[in-house]
């Protein structure tokens, strides 16, 4: 039973170590399209909860930021010194704001 | 040492984003960058591709006479009418009206107000609409966000590779190569890219990334428009009323608007008891690209409400989108966009080009496969080049050459722009790449400068009748067609030079190599 759940986790464990050209560009690809896609959503969650103007005001505000996160994240992917570097950086500030927008929606 | 260390894999990093995220988006890119480029001039393009609409300057309350006479006469119960006034550069009175999921169009001669009947075409729309969208719904729309995402990369990631390119360009260091092409252009353009590719991508990410309207309003989110926009609605009340004479409101919602403004004018539901005609003011002189409006019962002709103040920051929105659109100031800063966006397009394809010249040599000695590899991306380079370029032009030939009368027109004319495309990209497999570039460029020059000539044989707009005529809009679609048709003949006949050139050293290598043998 262990060793069925260990298997593929091992495995994916051994992928994402993997310093093979070619799967570290994959891993920055999909950490700069998903992981930028997951970071831009949560920094603007917690932009839109925290701003404490008029509805209207705030959206229309926020829109002038999702290219600069995104386009951030982007490059951010590529100039992390491995792919595993730049999916945890990505990783936690996500986390990080995902947790404060819940927080301050949970507070008010 | 570690830090020398961390600097090169950044530099690396940066140098693998920019080679290959700039070769795949490309590509895409350089369709983007030259079908907006057209859509600059969306509403001459639209005015070439109609000429059967040809109307002399009126009064702006003769054409809404005009067009009102026609709606009452042709569709009395619908449930919106919509009529698009003459502007300066959109001479034509377009009338619409929609009944139910069902929507008509007709063109109305403001003079003498009758429907001109014409051949259905997509007009200069169609650029603008492909290159944000690619034809492809919101699959296109996420493509293209990526691509100009890419973009702001890699004039990031290009100037982190090769920092002495601002050097270079101020000290005027310009030298002949496609690197050299590639980044001085790049530096040029820099701050228009800057600006255009900022400003489109916060349009489509409100589209594609709506998480602050979903945090905001939840399910109530209808878009930006009704979240800005106050409204002056009201629901059927299905009882019959005469509608107000739209030519007694127009001089009331000019005083407010200002003489000549109106652009476009809205009618919900004619007929009926609760009718609401609202009037639009043009953004053609505004960079604030939002509509000030003055809404009038359609009844009893009095006044519901009007809005010309807008919250600050609907007004940076819309000035992004001014911005980007290019409506604000008039002639010049629509060819100011033109040129730049021109030039941007000779960046990404000389970009395009120094990554096969780079390799060419070199994958000459690899394995089957990467020889395999390089020649698909050659011939997706002219594909994507020169393939576009001849595409476009294609697509105002079958405009001229498509029968008037035929089925779904306008849909017949995308169809040519798809299949002369997909030619193009057989053609740049099965020709060696270097003859594949040179036939594409004569082909684009040929179709370039033919333009106006078929432009003169088949209608009578052409030049001779159009400059006389004072009808520039029309004239400057053939002479920029014209003018660019020269451009890529030279071009061609640079390549063709240089291919002649290079097989003779070829040959006088070759020779030596014997002769030491």
């Amino acid at each position: 039973m262990n060793t069925v759940i260990q298997k593929p986790f091992k495995q994916l464990r051994e992928l994402l170590a993997g310093t093979d050209k070619t799967t570290q560009t994959i891993l920055r690809i999909l950490a700069a399209v998903f992981g930028g896609y997951a970071l831009t959503s949560s920094i603007m969650a917690v932009l839109v909860v925290l701003l404490p103007w008029e509805k209207a005001d705030v959206l229309f505000f926020s829109v002038l930021f999702p290219p600069i996160i995104y386009t951030a994240a982007l490059i951010w992917a590529f100039a992390a010194p491995t792919a595993q570097r730049a999916w945890r950086n990505l990783l936690v500030i996500t986390l990080f704001c995902g947790i404060l927008a819940l927080a301050a929606v949970w507070v008010r | 040492m570690n830090q020398l260390k961390e600097k090169k894999s950044f530099t690396l990093g940066m140098s693998e984003l920019h080679t290959w995220g700039g070769l795949v988006f490309g590509w895409l890119l350089f369709v983007i960058f030259f079908t907006g480029t057209l859509a600059v001039f969306e509403q001459e393009l639209t005015h070439w591709m109609q000429p059967h609409v040809r109307i002399n300057e009126v009064e702006p309350i003769q054409a809404l006479a005009s067009a009102e006479k026609q709606l009452r006469k042709l569709s009395p119960k619908a449930d919106t009418w919509m009529i698009a006034l003459p502007q300066q550069r959109h001479q034509d009175l377009e009338i619409t009206w929609i009944k139910g999921k069902k929507s008509v169009e007709k063109h109305v001669n403001p003079q003498s107000g009758a429907i001109i009947k014409l051949p259905e075409t997509g007009g200069g729309h169609f650029f603008a609409h492909f290159h944000f969208e690619l034809h492809s719904g919101k699959v296109g729309l996420w493509l293209v966000s990526l691509a100009s995402m890419m973009m702001l990369a890699a004039l990031v990631s290009g100037i982190a590779i090769r920092r002495k390119v601002f050097k270079e360009f101020f000290c005027l260091h310009w030298r002949k190569n496609w690197l050299n092409v590639h980044t001085m252009t790049g530096v040029f353009t820099l701050p228009f890219i800057l600006l255009i590719t900022y400003t489109g991508l916060t349009v489509t990410f409100l589209m594609l990334l709506p998480i602050a309207p979903q945090i905001l309003y939840g399910d109530s989110w209808k878009g930006p428009q009704s979240v800005a926009a106050k409204t002056f609605e009201r629901p059927r009340s299905n009882m019959p009323g005469e509608l107000v004479p739209l030519t007694r409101l127009l001089p009331l919602a000019e005083a407010e608007l200002g003489e000549g403004k109106i652009s476009f004018i809205r009618i919900r539901n004619p007929g009926d008891q609760k009718a609401v005609v609202t009037f639009f003011r043009t953004v053609d002189d505004t960079i604030v690209a939002i509509s000030n409006r003055v809404v009038y019962d359609g009844v009893t002709g009095e006044l519901l409400g009007s809005q010309t103040a807008w919250s600050k920051y609907v007004h940076i929105f819309r000035s992004l989108v001014g911005l980007h659109i290019a409506r604000f100031g008039g002639y010049p800063v629509s060819w100011l966009y033109f040129a730049f966006g021109l030039i941007s397009c000779v960046m990404i394809a000389a970009g395009l080009i120094f990554f096969t010249i780079k390799r060419r040599s070199r994958y000459a000695r690899d394995s089957q496969m990467a020889q395999w590899m390089y020649r698909a991306i050659e011939a997706f380079n002219t594909t994507a080049i020169t393939g576009l370029i001849i595409a476009c032009i294609a697509y105002l030939w079958a405009n001229r050459l498509l029968p008037f009368g035929i089925k779904e027109r306008a849909d017949a004319e995308i169809t040519a722009f798809f299949s002369i495309w997909l030619i193009m990209l057989l053609h740049s497999f099965l020709r060696p790449p270097l003859r594949a570039w040179i036939e594409q460029l004569r082909i684009a020059a040929g179709f370039c400068i033919g333009l106006p000539v078929l432009n003169a044989l088949t209608t009578n707009v052409g030049l001779l009748q159009s400059i006389p005529r004072n009808d520039w809009m029309t004239a400057s679609v053939d002479l920029t067609a014209a003018s660019l048709g020269i451009i890529l003949a030279l071009v061609s006949w640079r390549v063709s030079l240089h291919q002649r050139n290079s097989e003779k050293e070829h040959v006088k290598l070759g020779e030596a190599e014997q002769r030491i043998k």
